[in-house]
């Protein structure tokens, strides 16, 4: 069942059973991508799942360095494009999202989580396949700066992007069809965050054995906060927008139409010069059960 | 029931305290608040007696206060409130001494979510703050305790559904608190308005008559007074009428005015005990005689096993694999043969949306009434466990940190949250308590039986949310000036202790909060010294407060010598982190605002 979303021809999420039937048929026209560490996909996965690691994907956002890596895995840019590709993690469906997000980046259109973890998978009893497969390893990213890549920018933004929406809400006071969206936890959200941002958690999204909610609950949580569909959305964590990039996927399954993931590394967006808000007035962080203190 | 049904899941099922029409009129007027149709002052009214309570320095955020009478949680509802905690709040959620469970710095956009989420499994934070009838406590052991002569939670449960939401208490001159005990050795019955310690009486027949020793006129803050004894026993006929009689005498004659004198522990005083106990004896015959024979206690009584064979029971050696040192402080054994209660410490009452979950499974799967019990000590109590389930329990609670030493006695502390989200908070009450309780558990001091009867409180300002006036070595957190320079310290209070022989902690001496715990260990070792007999540390610290010190500390003029030396700190150039309070990098400011415990 796949559930189509307004403003998006593919569906987000591909359910286990289905991912599982068309793998038992044979089905040429689908692509499964495996994000998980290299070690982990050598030992077993998903039957014909090539790798592509999430590390790898991390590395760069440069175009040609991604659309080379692509290659490498075994996605040829053009003969692909056609095919229907799933991704899937063993780490909440985040990295699968961030992987899936950077292929759309990349231009391709026909991307899908696969709506459970891979350890779920297993516990759900479908099949895993563990014989060598060392050949489908990435061996060699090769760079070749010459063919012209077009990447999708309406699902990115950078601190410039950032920093314009700011402006426009200081000096014009319209924000109201654009809303900035920080999805780390509450206790990093209150120690520092851009100013005008909205904080749900990541986890708000998530459920207990699928990667994402279902819609109803994911438009709750999105109407609670003011923030409605024909809004255009910048999601922002400090996790090179991972996390971020699993909420992408929330808001589209929500019918968001215009949703951008502010993915810079690590760290890096602390050096820029967003405008933040600090919170230092309570000790909120010694609230939190730490295992140091038993 | 017996125990093979009780162990059924459908047996699982949360009594609705929540009402789906509450969670509308939250969504209502928080909607009013954003367009502003209501002031900030009307939506705190509202939002008080929804148990959400503006947090520290900041609007946009509420603290949740989640009532749980009687402290009863079902494992649903304990795996609602860890997911509620990750998807709205700080991933951890907060063990309240009265027995509440509170989640912390939730957007107030997200209320109503909030709020609905708990009604779905039962729960309510109606009335949980505001100038109500807070939630109703009752002994984690009321139904195991040795002592008592019966279980006290089905009449705590039944008060508890009698006031909520009844026009009786919607507006009362200041919150209201109630606390039902098991015995008069666990008992916290004379800190309440009202406390309630279970007793039976012969009714000249041969018949034995369930009643209560009802205390009035208790409460712990600023003034703090322990209640005193109605009448000699009351029936359990009577229980009703006489609660009803109490809040209508209050409600009617409570100061409204001052505020820092509405409690009614102030009206009982000011009148005097025996003036207050002829009103109300008086109103209780008025209320007896005309209220409605619909107006009654809707008792529920649960049976958890049905005989007590001690069938279970296990040799007196301690089973394999169990830690001694952990089985000591938090294993007790119930009246019901073969089954022990166990003791799960929270350090300072926080504990994490995973460890909420586990506790769950462990609930289902070891206990046989199948729900928990929060304590006032910030923990939680599981009941009818087994004996031969012991290790098993043992193994599975350590898997997720929560089989940790000290479940009762001197490592036990308590700290309230303070200015981890309080406005009234002056300290950080809340990291000391927990950063006392990891020192002393690394000395070993929650293995010594001395100090099994010491309690160590904390809070972070003088209202007594962390109830350091009932505890043997309490603290409440103050600013003071050393060296020219403003210092984050604590009052410190020695003697307080709940139970027979309740009394109120006496203030001995200002500490700057970095040398509390030196003091505790100096009060400690002094005490190694002293002791004689082997007299336990809270009998010994009785002895020197009444002067008769047998040793080279008299009196406590001898004994606040030896704080006040442990207490000093060097001037701030030289030790600046002296001056600075816990879990701040930055210099102390007593930053405070309008505090809404108060309504």
């Amino acid at each position: 069942m796949r559930c189509l979303t307004y403003g998006r021809r593919y569906s987000v999420l591909i359910e286990p059973t289905e991912l599982y039937k068309r793998i038992s048929e044979n089905d040429p026209s689908i692509l499964v991508l495996d994000v998980r560490r290299e070690e982990e996909y050598l030992k077993e996965r998903i039957p014909g799942a090539f790798s592509l690691p999430f590390e790898k994907v991390m590395e760069s956002m440069d175009a040609s360095y991604l659309a080379a890596l692509f290659a490498s895995a075994g996605l040829g840019i053009d003969e692909d494009r056609s095919k229907d590709i799933i991704v899937y993690d063993d780490a909440s469906g985040v990295q699968a999202a961030r992987v899936a997000w950077t292929l759309e980046f990349l231009g391709y259109e026909k991307v899908s989580l696969l709506a459970v973890t891979y350890s779920m998978w297993k516990k759900l009893g479908l099949c895993v396949d563990s014989s060598n497969v060392s050949t489908k390893l990435i061996t060699n990213v090769n760079i070749t700066a010459l063919r012209n890549i077009e990447v999708n920018k309406g699902i990115i933004a950078d601190d410039e992007y950032i920093y314009t929406i700011l402006m426009t809400r200081v000096f014009e006071g319209k924000l109201d069809k654009i809303k900035l969206l920080d999805v780390r936890e509450r206790l990093e959200f209150l120690d520092r965050h851009i100013m005008y941002t909205i904080n749900i958690p990541w986890k708000a999204f998530t459920a207990k054995d699928r990667i994402l909610r279902q819609k109803e609950e994911i438009e709750r949580r999105l109407k609670n906060h003011k923030i409605s569909v024909d809004d255009e959305i910048v999601v922002y964590d400090e996790s090179g927008g991972t996390f971020a990039a699993l909420a992408y996927y929330a808001l589209k399954i929500a019918g968001c139409r215009n949703v951008r993931v502010y993915a810079k590394p690590l760290n890096a967006c602390k050096a820029s010069n967003l405008p933040l808000v600090e919170f230092k007035d309570a000790h909120y962080r010694d609230l939190v059960a730490n295992p140091e203190f038993v | 029931m017996s125990a093979g049904q009780a162990n059924d899941r459908s047996t699982d099922v949360d009594e609705q305290w929540g009402l789906p029409e509450e969670v509308t009129s939250v969504e209502e007027i928080l909607k009013l608040y954003r367009e502003g149709k209501i002031s900030d002052e009307e939506f705190r009214r509202f939002r008080l007696q929804y148990g959400m309570y503006s947090e520290r320095l900041n609007k946009e955020y509420s603290m949740v206060r989640i009532k749980i009478p009687a402290g009863v949680l079902t494992p649903r509802q304990l795996e609602r409130i860890a997911q509620l905690s990750e998807d709205f709040s700080i991933g951890s959620a907060h063990v309240s001494t009265r027995e509440n469970i509170q989640l912390h710095w939730v957007h107030v956009d997200d209320l109503a979510a909030v709020e609905e989420g708990l009604v779905e499994v039962g729960l309510t934070t109606r009335e949980a703050c505001g100038n109500t009838v807070r939630n109703i406590t009752c002994s984690p052991f009321a139904g195991v305790c040795v002592n008592e002569p019966f279980d006290a939670t089905p009449y705590a449960k039944a008060v508890a559904r009698f006031l909520l939401r009844n026009p009786l208490c919607q507006n009362l001159p200041r919150k209201f608190k109630i606390n039902f005990a098991c015995c008069d050795v666990h008992s916290y019955a004379r800190i309440g308005d009202i406390g309630l310690v279970p007793a039976v009486k012969g009714d000249g027949n041969g018949n034995q008559v369930r009643g209560f020793r009802i205390y009035v006129g208790g409460g712990l803050g600023p003034a703090s007074y322990l209640g005193e004894q109605l009448e000699e026993f009351t029936p359990e006929d009577m229980l009703l009428s006489t609660i009803m009689a109490i809040i209508r005498v209050y409600d009617r004659l409570g100061d409204r005015e001052k505020m820092h004198r509405n409690r009614m522990r102030y009206l009982v005083h000011d009148m005097g005990f025996e003036k207050f106990k002829e009103i109300v004896l008086k109103e209780r015959s008025i209320v007896h005689l005309t209220k409605s024979v619909l107006v009654k206690l809707n008792l529920k009584e649960r049976k958890v096993v049905d005989q007590y064979d001690g069938s279970e029971e296990l040799q007196h050696s301690l089973p394999d694999g169990i830690d001694i040192r952990w089985y000591n402080s938090n294993v007790i054994k119930q009246k019901q043969k073969g089954y022990v209660t166990v003791l799960i410490p929270l350090p300072a009452g926080d504990v994490s949306a995973s460890q909420l979950r586990v506790l769950a499974a462990i609930c289902r799967e070891f206990s046989l009434e199948r729900c928990v019990r929060t304590t006032p000590w910030q923990g939680f109590a599981i009941r009818f466990v087994p004996e031969s389930r012991l290790v098993e329990l043992y193994n599975a609670l350590k898997e997720a940190k929560l089989a940790n030493y000290g479940g009762q006695g001197i490592a036990c502390v308590v700290g309230c949250t303070s200015t981890t989200s309080c406005n009234l908070a002056i300290t950080n009450a809340h990291r000391l308590a927990k950063e006392i309780r990891r020192r002393l558990i690394e000395l070993g001091l929650d293995t010594d039986p001395a100090f099994s009867n010491t309690s160590i409180k904390l809070s972070g300002c003088p209202n007594s949310c962390g109830q350091h006036m009932i505890a043997t070595i309490g603290f409440f957190g103050a600013a003071i000036r050393i060296n020219n320079t403003l210092t984050p310290a604590y009052n410190m209070l020695l003697g307080g202790k709940v139970g027979k022989e309740s009394a109120l902690g006496k203030v001995v001496a200002r500490i700057p909060a970095k040398r509390v715990i030196d003091v505790i260990l100096r009060l400690i070792e002094v005490y190694k010294q002293e002791c004689i007999n082997g007299e336990p540390f809270d009998v010994w610290i009785d002895k020197v407060l009444a002067g008769k010190g047998s040793g080279a500390i008299k009196d406590l003029n001898d004994l606040r010598a030896i704080i006040e030396e442990a207490a000093k700190i060097p001037p701030p150039d030289v030790d600046p982190g002296a001056y600075i309070d816990y879990g701040s990098e930055k210099k102390f400011a007593a930053k405070t605002s309008r505090g809404e415990c108060a309504a």
